[in-house]
């Protein structure tokens, strides 16, 4: 291995004084620390607590079972922050603070994130290999023929997103926590995309920027695919802002983002992005009919569906771009050597987006079963569990975070409101609790002059 | 084309039309991989490791072939978790549900 590969592989090759260094200081940067509130104003804010640093290991691979653990949502954060470096933004609401955007682009920053993007993707992407083989002798058509078979499974089975925001006790909210999980990825929507149009690839980089250029509405803003999601976030009384929910994304919504930029930045996967290219936009010419469906449920005719009905309509073309002006030509001009990454691609794609379903599904069950909150008597703790009492005063705000176990959270003293979501919160006063499931986010604010509460495990007695 | 998915530990033998394969283990990937030996025909399934698991020798003459040569001639698929996908012409399938029997005991390194 070559000794770049190996400081890349194996990072603990590198001083580890300086790879510490490298992740307090990219982590703990002001723009990445305590904010004022669970809202970023700012594109350029976008807290990860660095206060927990010490207490995650980002050295080993994370299993799939293990997603719903803080390093993977404090790994995708950084890798966010990391991979968006690369890309302009300015506040399209109010006023631009130049130091603030001078802050975010500065130089150490960058270096000190590009020192820790190789072990932070090993983190949270690594399981991918062994979640995902390809094996024998694959062709064109064979591809072909598994992809239609996904698809055609996609389009026979009825939307679990429909299902999930229909029977929500609130159904708007449960929509509207969705919008936001995509807002992440959709404000600045297809950005990894034009990370692969840039060099000399023939024909097929021609039919890559056509995707690239509908995608970005051929010069019109109004027709930019994230201007008509804004329009979206506004019909449903939220705000457009870049990263304005930032707060409110679970690990695996930002994993779909990261993928995206984590096989784009580094063209040695190029062959992985057609594949996953190819599965979203394929996918999506079906699934955003039943996201279109899920806002009538929402929102009735109140909102309208153009995004999603504009995606039903050109991702048909997308995904046939992607394979037949893409895909074929590229493997019938440098043979089937390259087809094992893209199917890699296209199905290491297809799992983070059920794995992420799945924690969405599972983040408005919870706030579903909050909603029916009501004060109960203590339960008794395990004997011998972790327990953490923390004292803090009026205002203190905890930034939303998840924990590695199910915990009780009991206020002892004072007052504090528990933040699950922009929709979904709870004023508990002493002698309250709830029980708080692993990988659930949430965070909290003080609202009483001085406040205590105990948080312990429910799953590791000591 | 016909696609089939599998659980991974339901099965280690199918035949497909007329030809049988078997499971073989390349690292953590499996591979659905010829059965008949492209020498005289013998049962690659009953074939052992050699060279650190990077060969598979025929238990017939002998012959030993690279493990990534055996996947060139293997049914295209995909493992997903603990489920593999594969792909085949519209023939017909057949899979054991019993565990037959495959010998892919590996060998010490020394004879590499």
């Amino acid at each position: 291995m070559s000794s770049v590969g190996t400081l890349l592989d194996h990072p603990s090759h590198t001083d580890p004084a300086l790879h510490k260094q490298a992740f307090s200081g990219f982590a703990s940067h002001s723009l990445f620390d305590q904010p004022q509130s669970f809202y970023c104003d700012s594109p350029y804010v976008r807290p990860v607590r660095p206060q927990d640093l010490n207490q995650l290991d980002f050295g080993h691979v994370l299993t799939q079972a293990e997603l719903d653990q803080p390093s993977h949502l404090m790994g995708q954060r950084l890798l966010l922050n990391i991979y968006e470096q690369d890309l302009v933004f300015l506040p399209q609401q109010g006023k631009l603070a130049l130091a603030e955007f001078n802050a975010f682009y500065d130089e150490d920053l960058r270096r000190a994130g590009a020192a820790i993007r190789p072990e932070l993707e090993r983190h949270v992407f690594g399981w991918l290999d062994e979640a995902v083989s390809i094996s024998g002798n694959w062709d064109v058509d064979a591809f072909k023929a598994y992809a239609d078979e996904v698809l055609d499974k996609i389009a026979r089975t009825p939307s679990s997103l429909v299902e999930h925001i229909g029977q929500s006790r609130d159904p708007a909210n449960a929509a509207r926590f969705f919008l936001i999980q995509c807002a992440g990825d959709f404000l600045s929507e297809a950005s990894a995309m034009a990370r692969n149009v840039l060099g000399n690839f023939g024909p097929a980089q021609s039919e890559l920027f056509k995707i690239l250029i509908d995608e970005y509405g051929y010069g019109v803003p109004q027709k930019k695919h994230s201007v008509i999601f804004e329009s979206l976030l506004a019909q449903c009384g939220l705000n457009s802002g870049v990263h304005y929910y930032w707060q409110f994304y679970t690990a695996t919504s930002l994993a779909l983002t990261n993928y995206f930029h984590y096989v784009s930045a580094n063209h040695r996967h190029f062959f992985r992005y057609l594949g996953a290219l190819f599965y979203t936009e394929a996918s999506l010419a079906l699934v955003t009919r039943a996201q279109a469906e899920a806002m009538r449920i929402a929102f009735g005719d109140t909102v309208g569906t153009l995004y999603f009905d504009e995606h039903a309509h050109i991702d048909v073309h997308h995904g046939k771009m992607a394979f037949e002006q893409l895909i074929r030509p590229v493997v019938a001009h440098y043979g089937k050597q390259v087809l094992p990454d893209i199917i890699r691609g296209f199905e290491e794609f297809r799992l983070l987006q059920d794995v992420a379903d799945a924690e969405l599904f599972a983040h408005i069950a919870w706030h579903d079963q909050l909603a029916d909150w009501q004060p109960q008597p203590v339960p008794p703790q395990p004997a011998g569990a972790p327990s953490h009492t923390f004292h803090e005063c009026r205002d203190d705000l905890s930034v939303t975070h998840v924990h590695g176990a199910t915990e009780l959270f009991v206020v002892d003293k004072g007052t504090l409101k528990l933040v699950c979501s922009p929709f979904t919160q709870l004023e508990l006063g002493a002698g309250q609790h709830v029980v708080i499931p692993r990988g659930m986010l949430h965070g909290s604010v003080i609202t009483a002059e001085h406040c205590s509460y105990t948080v312990t495990s429910l799953e590791h007695a000591a | 084309m016909k696609i089939t998915t599998l659980p991974l530990d339901s099965f280690n033998s199918l035949e497909v039309g007329a030809r049988r394969y078997f499971v073989l283990q390349n690292g953590a990937k499996p591979v659905i991989a010829p059965s008949e030996c492209p020498h005289r025909g013998g049962p690659l399934n009953l074939g052992r490791r050699a060279a650190c698991a990077a060969k598979l020798v025929c238990p017939w003459h002998d012959n030993a072939y690279p493990i990534h040569s055996i996947e060139r001639g293997a049914l295209p698929a995909i493992r997903r978790g603990d489920q593999i996908s594969f792909v085949t012409a519209n023939e017909d399938i057949r899979v054991w549900t019993e565990m037959l029997p495959v010998n892919q005991r590996d060998s010490a390194c020394e004879d590499a």
